[in-house]
């Protein structure tokens, strides 16, 4: 038992070619050679039964799956651009002149998602694959690749089929936040700023807009949607209501550990979080980031379309050159009395942003914990100042309880 | 990557049970078929445990167990048995070791690597068609096996993928199909023998006396082996030295011809126990042959009679012996022979015979270069001769023979002279001694009839004259008895020999069959200083290099001599009609309707051949067309339609061009969504490029056509003619810039 652990790697140091080279197909291909080989040397004539055997399974491979691929068509639907914390489709339309079997569609823009394989479908099916392990980013989609290996697997003949381009949107995940984070200086407003934030005492009237699908009826303007002939809805401009500044780290540097446990991507989870969140309570957001180039994104308080806010963040990339301190301070110039500050950097980054009567939220990612995942296990916590709440986020920090 | 279907495994341990099954069978006879069953049995439930414990940690101590077990087989195989099947046991152990720990599809291939050279082994040792069977069910299941296994790798939800059974039945029958077309095309090269050793089994052929009387003498041959000689002594027509042994040495067949010192023409094998087709002995070889089992010099009109009597024991080397006198006697045939029924001790081979590899420490070989083992050869028995034949001009020549002596040119004391008449009569105008023989030869393949049920009746004349005047059919002795006398009373010395016709050649098992009928009488000749092989018997062919490079051409000779057989024997009443011929009669009537409808291509193909090639022609040019420009073509029958189309000034003209236009961007992908408005998809066309605008008014059209119900306007025409204008524009430009 001993022995076999201990010669098992290398046992698997000299199968891994193997195992990566010597295909069913090959096999076969080795077998008949053999075979021939064999029979004409010793003159065993059952032999020559094996290479019959074997050329006529590769020869019904070749034949039945170009058979298979005769005449099939395949077209991608546009890709569904799902709601908030749901899983992106893609439907595919397959059309063929008779029965067809074993077929593997396959994206190959989808590097890290598997082909879909469809059993059997007569004349006409339609499939629908969820892409439940597609991690969150803009994914172009333009020509697909159908397989068939039908009867044995044995060999797969492959077709580009070109479609017509377009973009597969994957939204960042969303966790719920049933209460902004506040500093201790902060704690005894929260109440007073609750009654104003109910009596809509900070909100002056800015004008009226067609009411998007999902807004609550409460917002609607009877009047004027009586003269559009359509339902308009209130809109209102926050004047005293305190704001949400979250500066995007997009640095090149920022980004370390593995797609999806990586600083990035748990800094866009909890920004996207923090934003939904700070809309829901009637707070107007800023998000800002200078990746290649420099994007803003505002919400007006109360939104409740998140589409634009989940595509803004959809589309971040760690492309940038900008440091957080001054991106700290270029997005302060911008928006200068915010309520809450939202900054993301690594444990060991300093972060100089000099005097602000902002609350500070300080995202602190422990990098050696996403670099090296399985080294030490390494708990996150919560350290509240006076005017600084600071999160010390670590590979294994649990994001939906982060907020608790 | 983990294995989630349990009908890979079962796949497995069906191709793993028709494996052991099969190899022990065919190799070990019926406890390899008890040992084979068990190992299947055990493969199936190592399998079933392996299937359920595939979530867990592989369970290398029961694969330990399992492997130590078929080491253990192994080991008593190998001593009760021998080492090839020995080593069969051993890697069915070690599939079955590999099967407990089963786990991940890349162990899959070992599995199937193991199970392919346990098969080869097996074939090594088959003698018998029905391991095309085994072949054919272990390629099944390992197909099965491999597409189960490709769904499986592929298929990520969790429900399993079905295959159905109505599919899977219209494959096998159409890889079956290839499989036999595939099998009869593939051509069949002589065999290389690189590397082909001597191999020899079997035991039982120990005697001591011999051994030590070999050893006693000590006098040791250049080739290694000792010999000693025994009653080398040199007495016509008296039965000396070991005496007749009639009784029991003719084995199953009961034939005198193989017996030690005499036989009667008259009556060759008692009780016609010759006539049976059982087959006795198995030779793999790259040529036909003649096994030589007997030599006789002295014919006294009915009987034949050896009168060099002196043998020769030989000590081998592990079962070796060598005749070898030197390096320009190096062996160029060799045969492999497996003894399939009990026979007389002589041990049959291509003379001369250079090299013996038989499994015994001692030999006795006969001064005529015939050999003898302890006892009589028994079933399973392999061994190997290594000949040196000489070949001129498609003739067997024996060159190491010693030559002849008085007694191979003398003549009966009742010689009829008619019989010397007729010799002189037949070989008049022939120049030489091979050029008379020959035509002897030819004389009686062509002018006498052979038949098994010949009985000498006469009382007035020898039997030999009888059958060269009167009867003028007899069986094998009668035509080699009367050309040996007639090349004696030309001066030419002969000798009769006796054996085993190896020349039924089995295309399936690549081995000649030889039956108790192939029990056999031909010539030697001294010709040209060696002893030349002559055949007069018409029913026997001549030794010669196999016909045909394809396997239906060799199958198609196979089943002709099995047809003369047939016949040989339903002369005699003794035919008989089991499975295996009804199959080949079958076959036969399949080759016969296949000839027929060949037949009639061939001859509409040659008398119609330039309607043939015009139609060939015509038929590429099509093909040509549909594969490079079908979409163009497509295009223009599509405008034409168009262009002829009468408006009916009613809705059926939307419908008409909009699926016009539809199939046209249907061969570009384009095609139009079920459910889909047509502004939608004009702007997916649109977005394709092949719109130039919106045709807005064309969807205004549209609208108060078929929601509004207006009647037809003057103007829906040139819209949706420079719809379909912009259209094929469009797709022209797309396809230029696709092209480019």
């Amino acid at each position: 038992m001993e022995l076999s652990r201990d010669l098992s790697p290398q046992f698997k140091a000299l199968l891994e070619p193997l195992r990566k080279h010597f295909t069913p197909y090959r096999f076969c291909w080795v077998l008949t050679g053999i075979s021939y080989l064999i029979a004409w040397n010793r003159g065993i004539a059952l032999l020559y039964a094996v290479v019959a055997l074997t050329l006529a399974a590769l020869l019904l491979s070749h034949v039945l799956a170009w058979a298979n691929m005769r005449g099939l068509r395949v077209i991608r639907d546009r890709a569904v651009a799902p709601a908030p914390g749901e899983t992106p489709l893609l439907r595919y339309r397959l059309r063929a002149p008779g029965r067809r079997h074993f077929l593997l569609i396959d994206e190959p823009q989808l590097a890290t998602v598997t082909g879909t394989m469809i059993a059997q479908f007569d004349r006409e099916t339609v499939i629908e694959r969820e892409l439940g392990e597609l991690h969150r980013g803009v994914y172009p989609l333009s020509t697909l690749h159908v397989s068939s290996a039908y009867p044995f697997g044995l060999f797969s003949r492959e077709r580009e089929v070109v479609q017509k381009p377009h973009k597969l949107v994957v939204y960042p995940r969303l966790h719920d936040v049933l209460r902004l984070p506040e500093p201790l200086v902060q704690a005894h407003t929260a109440d007073a700023e609750a009654v104003l934030q109910r009596r809509r005492g900070w909100e002056e009237f800015a004008g009226v807009r067609e009411q998007r699908p999902g807004e609550s009826l409460k917002h609607v303007h009877w009047r004027a949607s009586a003269r559009q002939n359509q339902l308009m809805v209130k809109e209102y401009e926050a004047l005293d209501v305190p704001g949400m500044l979250i500066v995007l780290p997009q640095q090149r540097g920022f980004e370390c550990g593995t797609v999806p446990h990586s600083c990035f991507e748990y800094a866009i989870e909890l920004a996207v979080s923090l934003t939904r969140a700070a809309c829901h309570a009637g707070h107007p957001v800023h998000c800002v980031s200078y990746g290649k180039r420099e994007r803003q994104l505002h919400l007006a308080a109360h939104t409740t379309e998140m589409s634009p806010m989940l595509e803004w963040f959809a589309h971040a990339t760690p492309d940038g050159t900008v440091q957080l301190t001054e991106a700290v301070a270029r997005a302060r110039h911008k928006f200068a009395h915010p309520g809450w500050l939202v900054t993301f950097r690594h444990d060991g980054d300093a972060l100089d942003i000099g005097r602000h009567g902002a609350r500070h939220l300080d995202f602190t990612f422990a990098a050696q914990s996403f670099r090296e995942p399985h080294a030490e296990k390494t708990d996150s916590y919560v350290n509240v100042s006076l005017s600084v709440v600071r999160y010390h986020v670590t590979c294994h920090a649990s994001l939906p309880t982060l907020f608790l | 990557m983990i294995i989630n279907d349990p009908r890979i495994y079962r796949a497995q341990a069906s191709a793993l049970a028709v494996t052991a099954i099969g190899a022990l069978w065919t190799v070990m006879g019926s406890p390899g078929l008890a040992l084979g069953l068990a190992i299947a049995v055990a493969g199936f439930a190592i399998l079933h445990r392996a299937w359920q414990r595939r979530d867990r940690e592989p369970d290398a101590k029961a694969a330990e167990y399992i492997a130590a077990c078929g080491l253990a087989a192994a080991v008593m195989v190998f001593i009760m048995s021998g080492l090839a099947h020995a080593l069969i046991v051993l890697l069915l152990g070690t599939q079955l070791a590999l099967n407990a720990l089963l786990k991940e599809h890349r162990q899959l291939k070992f599995g199937w690597m193991t199970s392919f050279v346990t098969l080869m082994l097996g074939a090594v040792h088959a003698t018998t068609n029905s391991y095309l069977l085994v072949f054919c069910l272990f390629t099944l299941f390992l197909l099965r096996g491999v597409g189960y296994a490709w769904l499986d790798r592929h298929n990520h939800s969790r429900e399993k993928v079905q295959w159905p059974v109505a599919a899977q039945g219209r494959i096998v029958c159409a890889w079956l199909f290839s499989v036999f077309v595939l099998y009869l095309l593939t051509p069949r090269l002589d065999a290389l023998l690189w590397g082909a050793g001597g191999t020899m089994s079997g035991s039982g052929y120990y005697n001591r006396d011999w051994e030590r009387q070999a050893q006693h003498i000590g006098d040791t041959d250049p080739s290694g082996a000792s010999l000693s000689q025994e009653g080398r002594s040199q007495h016509s027509g008296e039965e000396v030295g070991h005496g007749t042994r009639e009784s029991g040495t003719s084995g199953s067949s009961g034939y005198h011809g193989f017996n030690e010192s005499h036989f009667d023409i008259t009556q060759p094998d008692s009780g016609n126990g010759r006539v049976s087709n059982v087959k006795v002995l198995s030779m793999q070889a790259p040529h036909s042959a003649y096994l030589r089992v007997r030599s006789f010099d002295r014919f006294d009109g009915t009987r034949w009679h050896t009168t060099l009597t002196g043998h020769q024991l030989w000590r081998g080397d592990s079962g070796r012996f060598s005749f070898n006198n030197g390096p320009h006697l190096a062996p160029n045939f060799n045969q492999q022979i497996q003894v399939l029924a009990p026979l007389a001790p002589a041990i049959p081979g291509a003379a001369p015979a250079v090299v013996l590899h038989f499994p015994a420490a001692a030999l006795r070989r006969t001064e005529y270069g015939t050999f003898e083992a302890p006892r009589g050869l028994q079933p399973d028995t392999r061994y190997t001769v290594e000949s040196r034949i000489a070949r001129h001009d498609g003739r067997f020549y024996d060159r190491i023979s010693p030559p002849p002596r008085p007694q191979d040119t003398a003549l009966p004391d009742d010689f009829d002279p008619h019989i010397a008449r007729l010799a002189k009569d037949v070989t008049t105008g022939s120049a030489n001694a091979r050029e008379r023989a020959i035509a002897l030869e030819t004389h009686l393949r062509t002018q006498y009839q052979y038949s098994l049920s010949t009985a000498f009746t006469s009382q007035n004349r020898t039997p030999l004259s009888e059958f060269l005047f009167e009867t003028k059919h007899g069986h094998c002795e009668f035509f080699a008895a009367a050309l040996a006398v007639m090349l004696r009373s030309l001066e030419i010395p002969t000798r009769l020999a006796t054996g085993y016709s190896a020349t039924t050649y089995n295309p399936i098992t690549g081995r000649y069959e030889i039956r108790v009928l192939d029990g056999h009488a031909w010539v030697d000749a001294w010709i040209d200083d060696a002893w030349m092989l002559l055949e007069p018997t018409p029913f026997y062919p001549l030794p010669q290099p196999r016909e045909g490079q394809l396997t239906a051409a060799q199958i198609e000779t196979y089943l002709e001599r099995l047809e003369e057989i047939d016949d040989a024997m339903d002369e005699t009443g003794a035919r008989e009609i089991d499975l295996q011929r009804l199959l080949l009669m079958f076959w036969q009537s399949v080759i016969e309707t296949a000839n027929l409808i060949i037949a009639a291509f061939a001859w509409m193909l040659l008398t119609l051949w330039p309607a043939w090639l015009l139609f060939a022609g015509l038929a590429l040019a099509s093909y040509a067309i549909w594969r490079w420009r079908r979409d163009a073509l497509l295009d223009w029958l599509a405008d034409q339609r168009i262009r002829r189309y009468r408006f009916v000034q009613g809705t059926a003209d939307f419908h008409f061009v909009f699926a016009v236009v539809q199939n046209r961007m249907s061969r570009r992908d384009c095609t139009r969504l079920p459910g889909q408005n047509l502004a939608k998809y004009c702007a997916n066309l649109l977005d394709g490029g092949y719109l130039s605008h919106r045709h807005q008014a064309l969807h205004t059209a549209t609208h108060e056509c078929f929601i509004e119900a207006k009647p037809w306007q003057k103007d829906w025409r040139p819209l949706l003619l420079d719809f379909y204008a912009d259209i094929k524009r469009g797709t022209t430009t797309r396809d230029r810039v696709h092209r480019r």
